[in-house]
């Protein structure tokens, strides 16, 4: 695939000059159909397919924006977004188990290097909370048996953030700059995801870990005043669901990830936004007046709760058709997240009231929404 | 071979010419190195150059330099036991008076006694060998143990390292350059001469090595130990390779020391830069933070530096031996991965400081090598595999 390729190239150019490797690196981004493969060691091919998943331009999609968004950032913080964006697509695209891992720990060094900036703790954490997962990882990759399958589904496990093992997300999420943030909680969640799907053969496991997350995140998410960590907690709970529908219909996993992702990007792009313009970011203290952004984190958050028309309320159907014929107990479950993610979402929308301070206009967010629904539409028919 | 031995033994006589006369031969070796197809001794020469282009050493200390280059080249061509041992201590020999000076008498006497304790146990292993089978091309595997000992002890492989940490904290960048990244890198290499046949004691000894190198590094403060840990534990990977004797671990074996010059290389001029000694006062130089991370992510192997690729080839070399330690291996990536993040977090911001510009060009220099061969290793193996024939005849 061209895109790796490309993406890399821009990465180095973007330690001299950072705008014509954002322009490169987004015309990159129209490459990515093509197939290639080449062996990178003896006996280990790299090769990307020429049938991407629904999953690719969803991913380009959130890629571009954050590449478009990284015009504040210096120079080395750019190259390594870009660095970053290369890893997603090429983890995206592999088709062997290696190739997987190379490119999850090609996004260690950029994402390490990017929240070390704002908070080294936080890097820490992250970092120490990764090679954990890739050693575990590596151990069942090179294994065979039950034991290396629950090996790896524990190493994803800690990739994506799941209870317990959640405690690096919030910190790195809050720490990050925004196109960090927004790929953190969209593409490297839904990478781990996508590396769960293809290799844990032990789903069962992950079920009551799914359904703490998902329970635990939106709860804790209510009780948040500030913006970024509130939307940590609730990718948190989104994760868990995202489990959720793993374990019990998978096939709607890459829907998912996609609805998510594209939810998710809208709000902190939106909240981003706000914060510019206002430099706050404790919820109560926000008071703001937008059609735009109304309307997307309106989209974007009806979207979470799983509203029709939008794409979200088919996964959300899915999961619970499946969840009531496995046990009617864990549907239950599953309807009570919703409860926590609905104060949550009016908590977020509360910012928009009758006598506003400040009025903003920001149209870049609203794309993003915008596919929501058409998306909904199209699946509807 | 035979110009350059004659080279190498009339340069010290040359007077006020030696400099000139010394880059001259060393240029005449690269270019036979390259017209004959011979790799290895390319990686090396270059790499010299650049550490004699940093070097502040006298005139009188370039022939020396040379020579031990050459003996270096010499000991991974030898045909026998013998012509490797000899080779190996005129290298060593070259060594002591590269690294003489009046203020570090202390850490020269104490390196010249290690070294003699290693040369009398490789002597002994050889003379056992040659009364037991009468030949000098191969080991027998009881003697062998002595003379992996004896070569250790010289290497400086965990648990004998402390003369190595000596020399590190007391002599210049350029001589401690030569000594981890050339002298202590190209002899384990010997071993692939003489190592043909798995051996479990020399596979259990490369393990205890690397806990014990990875352990001691976990509680660690200075920073030039918790390197010579770092590179002793990467030695004990490629000592366990060797010992598997599969035809792809003794390749990886190859792959994962020459890797490894490149990142001790780099993470010790990253650390000459930042002028810091404790791991509690480690700040990055400003201006120059990404190498500066990158030399430390380089050296626990992780993406997308070179290091990567050489221990995923070494791990699944050793795997598909299904070898009985395999997942001890992965312990000590663990271990390796710990004294890493305690590298990364002891880095507390940055500092001003006036950096030469020939270091800022060699860091820079092997940022841009690492992230090349780490991205696209084929480059390097495939130049490797060619080389692998002087090993297995």
């Amino acid at each position: 695939m061209l895109t790796v390729s490309l993406l890399l190239v821009s990465s180095l150019i973007a330690l001299k000059r950072k705008n014509i490797a954002r322009w490169l690196a987004l015309l990159s981004l129209f490459f990515f159909t093509k197939s290639f493969s080449f062996e990178w060691l003896p006996g280990i091919t790299f090769s990307w397919t020429s049938s991407p998943s629904l999953l690719f331009p969803v991913f380009l999609l959130i890629i571009a924006s954050s590449i478009f968004y990284s015009r504040n950032l210096d120079k080395i913080q750019t190259s390594m977004i870009l660095l970053l964006s290369s890893g997603i697509i090429g983890f995206l695209g592999s088709s062997s188990p290696f190739q997987h891992f190379f490119f999850l720990e090609l996004m260690l060094f950029p994402t390490f290097y990017l929240i070390r900036k704002e908070d080294s703790f936080s890097a820490f954490k992250y970092f120490g909370f990764m090679q954990v997962s890739s050693i575990l990882i590596l151990s069942g990759l090179l294994g065979e048996g039950l034991i290396s399958s629950t090996l790896l589904t524990l190493g994803f496990a800690i990739q994506i953030g799941l209870f317990p093992f959640h405690s690096w997300l919030a910190d790195a999420i809050t720490q990050s700059p925004t196109p960090l943030n927004v790929l953190i909680s969209t593409s490297l969640i839904g990478c781990g995801l996508v590396g769960l799907l293809t290799y844990s053969s032990t789903p069962l496991l992950l079920l009551p870990l799914g359904i703490v997350s998902a329970i635990y995140g939106a709860i804790l998410a209510t009780t948040q005043d500030e913006a970024p960590r509130l939307l940590a907690y609730s990718t948190l709970s989104q994760i868990g669901v995202g489990v959720l529908i793993l374990v019990l219909n998978p096939e709607i996993l890459p829907l998912f990830i996609s609805i998510h992702a594209l939810a998710k990007a809208s709000l902190i792009f939106s909240f981003n936004e706000i914060f510019e313009k206002t430099r706050r970011q404790t919820l109560p203290d926000i008071r703001i007046f937008s059609i735009t952004l109304f309307i997307s984190i309106l989209l974007s958050c009806l979207s979470l709760l799983g509203v029709p028309p939008l794409l979200g309320f088919f996964t959300e159907l899915n999961l619970l058709i499946s969840a009531f014929t496995f046990s009617p107990y864990l549907g239950l479950l599953i309807v009570f997240t919703l409860i926590p993610t609905a104060l949550y979402c009016e908590k977020l929308l509360s910012i928009f009231r009758n006598t506003p301070e400040q009025k903003i206009e920001s149209e870049t967010p609203l794309i993003l929404s915008i596919i929501l629904i058409i998306g909904g539409l199209l699946w509807m028919f | 071979m035979d110009v350059l031995m004659l080279t190498a033994f009339l340069l010290p006589f040359l007077g006020k010419f030696r400099k000139i006369a010394t880059t001259f031969a060393f240029f005449l070796a690269l270019f036979l190195a390259i017209n004959n197809n011979y790799f290895i001794a390319v990686f090396f020469f270059t790499l010299s150059l650049a550490i004699l282009w940093l070097s502040d050493w006298t005139d009188a200390k370039y022939p020396l330099f040379f020579l031990a280059m050459f003996d270096l080249i010499g000991l991974l061509n030898s045909s026998n036991l013998f012509e490797l041992f000899i080779y190996f201590e005129l290298a060593i020999y070259a060594s002591y008076f590269l690294i003489a000076d009046p203020n570090n008498f202390k850490t020269l006497f104490r390196y010249f006694v290690v070294n003699s304790i290693g040369s009398a146990f490789m002597l002994f292993s050889i003379a056992l060998s040659f009364f037991n089978t009468g030949s000098l091309t191969s080991i027998s595997n009881g003697p062998l143990i002595f003379f992996v000992i004896g070569l250790l002890i010289k290497l400086g492989i965990a648990p004998f390292q402390d003369w190595l940490v000596e020399i590190y904290k007391t002599v210049s960048l350029s001589s401690s350059l030569f000594f981890a990244s050339v002298l202590t890198s190209v002899s384990p290499l010997a071993l692939l001469l003489v190592i043909k046949q798995p051996s479990l004691p020399l596979q259990l000894f490369a393990l205890l090595s690397m806990f014990i190198a990875n352990l001691m590094a976990l509680r660690e403060d200075s920073l030039k130990r918790i390197l010579a840990l770092f590179g002793a534990s990467n030695l004990a990977y490629g000592l366990l390779a060797i010992s598997t004797a599969s035809e792809a671990s003794r390749f990886a074996a190859l792959f994962i020391m020459l890797s490894h010059v490149i990142a001790i290389s780099f993470a010790l001029t990253a650390l000459a830069i930042s002028q810091s000694t404790k791991l509690n006062n480690l700040k990055a130089p400003a201006g120059l933070e990404l190498p500066f991370y990158a030399a430390f992510f380089a050296l626990s192997g992780l993406p997308p530096f070179h290091l990567f690729p050489a221990k995923l080839l070494l791990f699944s070399a050793v795997f598909t031996e299904s070898h009985p330690f395999s997942y001890l291996l992965l312990i000590n990536l663990a271990l390796g991965a710990f004294t890493s993040i305690r590298i990364l977090s002891g880095i507390q911001g940055s500092i001003k400081l006036k950096i030469p510009k020939k270091f800022r060009i060699l860091l820079f220099g092997f940022l841009i090598l690492s992230l090349l061969l780490g991205l696209f290793p084929l480059l390097f193996t495939k130049a490797l595999q060619s080389q692998m024939q002087l090993f297995s005849n």
